[in-house]
C-alpha cells in the first residue's frame, strides 16, 4: 500500500509510461532540476514520515538492533 | 612521470605514474576547490573513515612531467590491481554504489558534495571499495541539484536493477558502453512491477521521460521550469536511494559452477594433494600479486594467501562463484579481489583513443598465476589451440601453476560427450612441450589416477 501511494504520487507528475522513440543530437546528460526538486521533496516527506512512524511504533515494541534501512 | 591515459576529463587535475609512484597533479582550475576541501578537513576525515584513498602533499619545486605545471602535487599509495565496473561482481558494484552515496551524504553534512558520480572513481582493495578522485569533492551549491544523478543512474542503479530485477548481468552492455546504461534504454526493459518503486521512478523512469521531452524541445526554446533542491531534500533523496540499493538482491539462480567447489569430480585426497602443491610453490615464490584464473569460490586463492601471496585477483566467468568468493573474502577481510573474466574475451583496451581503459593483459602485474581446472575449457569447449592457451596463461605472470586434465578426466569426458573429438593434439605430452617452449618446468605431479596433472613453471 505504501509503495502504491509513493508510485501514484510521482507518476502523476511524470509521464513515465510514454516509451516513444527519440532521435536527436542533443546532450542527454542534462539533469532536470524540476524533477529533482519534486522527487527530493517526496523523499524528504517519506523520510520524515518514516522517522516519526518508527518513533511511534518503537513505543509499543522492543527495540530492534537492525540498522536503518528506508527501502522504498 | 607519465600522464595516466584514463584521467583527462577533469581540467582540475590529472594522475601521473612513474614505476610504483602515483601522483595527482592539481592544476589552477582545481586549486581553490582542493584548498577548500583540504582546509575544512573533509578529505582527511574521509581518509580516516577508510572511504577515500590516502594522500600526501609533496613539493612541486623541480617537478618535471608531461602536462602543465601543477599548483599542488599529491602522492597516493598504489592500488594493487586497477579494475573497472564492467568486471565487478554484483556485490562489488553494490558496495561501490553504497560508498558513493555514503561519501556524498557525509560530505553534505560538512557543506561539500561530489561533483560527479562515475564508477571509475572507485577502486577496490580486496573487497573494500575506496574512492580515488579527491578532486570530485567540491563545495555544495544549493542551486546545482544533484549533478551526478544521471551518471549514478547509468553506472550504478541501472546495471544493478538490470541484474536484480531482470536477472541479466550488465557486463556485456557496460563494457560496450563505458558510460553505463542510459535510463531511457533501461526503462524499456523494466516490467510494470519493477516500476512500482519511488527510486526507480525518481532516478530511472522520471529522468527517462524528461530526456525524451528534452529531445523534442527545439533549440532556442525557453529552458524547462526549475525547482530548488534544498539540502534537506537532497540528503533525503540520497538516503532513500541508499536504502533501496542496500535492499537489492540477486535473483536466486543456480549457476553452472557456483557449487562446483562442493560437488566436483575430486575426492578429498586429490584436493589435498593439489592444495599442498600450491602451498609449496606459492611459499617458494612469495608473489606480491597472484592471479587465480578460474578461481571459482576461492578455495585455492585462500591456500595461496595462507602460504605467502600478498594480494590475489580471482578471475572467473561464473557470477555465482564470484558472489561466493566475494562474500567469503569480504567476511575474512582478506586481500582478494574477485573479478569477472571471460578468458576467451578478456577486457580490451578501449575508451578514448583506445587507451582510456586498459586491457587485462596491460594491467597484468602478477608475479604468479594459478590456472586450475581451466585449460580444458579453453582448448576443448572453446577450440583454442593448446599452444595458444598455454601461451596466454604463461603471458600473465613469470611463474605459475597450470593444471592439465587429460581425456580420461570426467570433466573432459563430459565436454567431449556431445561433440566429435577433433583434438588429437590435446595430450599431456603436447602440453608439457608447449610449456617447455616458453619456460622451465619447475615441478610436476599427477593428482590421482584419473587424468589430472599439474605443473609449476618459470617463464624464460
Amino acid at each position: 500500500m505504501k509503495r502504491l501511494k509513493e508510485f501514484l504520487f510521482v507518476a502523476t507528475a511524470t509521464t513515465v509510461f510514454v516509451d516513444t522513440p527519440a532521435h536527436a543530437y542533443l546532450d542527454g546528460g542534462t539533469i532536470s532540476l524540476f524533477l529533482q526538486g519534486l522527487t527530493g521533496a517526496v523523499a524528504a516527506g517519506l523520510l520524515f514520515g518514516r522517522t516519526y512512524l518508527a518513533k511511534l511504533t518503537s513505543l509499543f515494541r522492543r527495540p530492534s538492533d537492525a540498522g536503518p534501512n528506508d527501502n522504498a | 612521470m607519465k600522464l595516466d591515459p584514463g584521467s583527462f576529463r577533469d581540467p582540475a587535475g590529472r594522475i601521473l605514474r612513474s614505476g610504483d609512484r602515483i601522483l595527482r597533479a592539481i592544476y589552477p582550475a582545481g586549486a581553490k576547490a582542493y584548498e577548500a576541501a583540504r582546509d575544512a578537513g573533509v578529505l582527511q576525515s574521509q581518509v580516516e573513515k577508510g572511504r577515500l584513498l590516502p594522500f600526501q602533499e609533496i613539493p612541486t619545486a623541480g617537478f618535471v612531467a608531461d602536462g602543465p605545471m601543477p599548483r599542488y602535487l599529491l602522492e597516493h599509495p598504489r592500488i594493487e590491481f586497477v579494475s573497472y565496473p564492467y568486471e565487478w561482481p554484483f556485490s562489488a558494484l553494490k558496495a561501490a554504489a553504497l560508498l558513493q552515496l555514503d561519501l556524498n551524504i557525509d560530505l553534505l553534512a560538512s557543506g561539500f558534495t561530489l561533483c560527479d558520480a562515475t564508477a571509475y572513481n572507485i577502486q577496490f582493495q580486496g573487497t573494500r571499495p575506496v574512492f580515488i578522485d579527491h578532486l570530485s569533492v567540491v563545495r555544495y551549491e544549493p542551486e546545482q541539484g544533484w549533478v551526478g544523478q544521471r551518471q549514478f543512474a547509468m553506472q550504478y542503479l541501472g546495471p544493478l536493477l538490470l541484474w536484480a530485477k531482470r536477472g541479466i548481468a550488465p557486463h556485456a552492455w557496460f563494457r560496450g558502453s563505458l558510460e553505463g546504461i542510459p535510463p531511457e534504454d533501461l526503462a524499456r526493459l523494466l516490467r510494470l512491477r519493477d516500476r512500482f518503486s519511488f527510486n526507480v521512478l525518481a532516478h530511472i523512469l522520471g529522468p527517462a521521460a524528461v530526456h525524451r521531452q528534452s529531445l523534442k524541445r527545439e533549440l532556442g526554446a525557453p529552458p524547462p521550469k526549475e525547482r530548488a533542491l534544498p539540502l534537506r531534500n537532497f540528503e533525503a533523496m540520497l538516503r532513500s536511494l541508499r536504502g533501496y540499493i542496500a535492499g537489492l538482491r540477486l535473483p536466486s539462480a543456480k549457476t553452472v559452477w557456483g557449487d562446483y567447489a562442493g560437488c566436483n569430480s575430486y575426492d578429498e585426497a586429490r584436493r589435498g594433494a593439489k592444495h599442498a602443491f600450491i602451498a609449496k610453490h606459492v611459499g617458494a615464490t612469495m608473489p606480491k600479486v597472484l592471479f587465480d584464473v578460474g578461481c571459482n569460490s576461492g578455495d585455492f586463492s585462500q591456500t595461496a594467501l595462507h602460504h605467502g601471496a600478498g594480494y590475489v585477483v580471482g578471475l572467473d566467468f561464473d557470477f555465482g562463484a564470484l558472489e561466493a568468493a566475494f562474500a567469503r573474502f569480504d567476511a575474512a577481510k582478506a586481500p582478494v579481489l574477485p573479478l569477472w573474466l571471460d578468458a576467451t574475451n578478456p577486457s580490451p583496451s578501449q575508451g578514448w583513443a583506445g587507451t582510456e581503459r586498459r586491457s587485462l593483459n596491460d594491467r597484468a602485474n602478477a608475479d604468479m598465476v594459478l590456472a586450475l581446472a581451466l585449460i580444458h575449457h579453453l582448448a576443448i569447449a572453446k577450440n583454442v589451440p593448446l599452444d595458444m592457451a598455454v601461451d596466454w596463461l604463461m603471458s600473465l605472470a613469470p611463474t605459475g601453476i597450470i593444471e592439465f586434465p587429460d581425456k580420461n578426466d570426467v570433466m573432459v569426458k563430459e565436454l567431449l560427450r556431445a561433440r566429435p573429438d577433433i583434438f588429437p593434439n590435446y595430450t599431456e605430452d603436447a602440453f608439457l612441450a608447449h610449456v617447455r617452449e616458453r619456460g622451465e618446468i619447475v615441478d610436476q605431479q599427477h593428482l590421482g589416477e584419473q587424468g589430472r596433472f599439474i605443473v609449476a613453471y618459470r617463464r624464460s
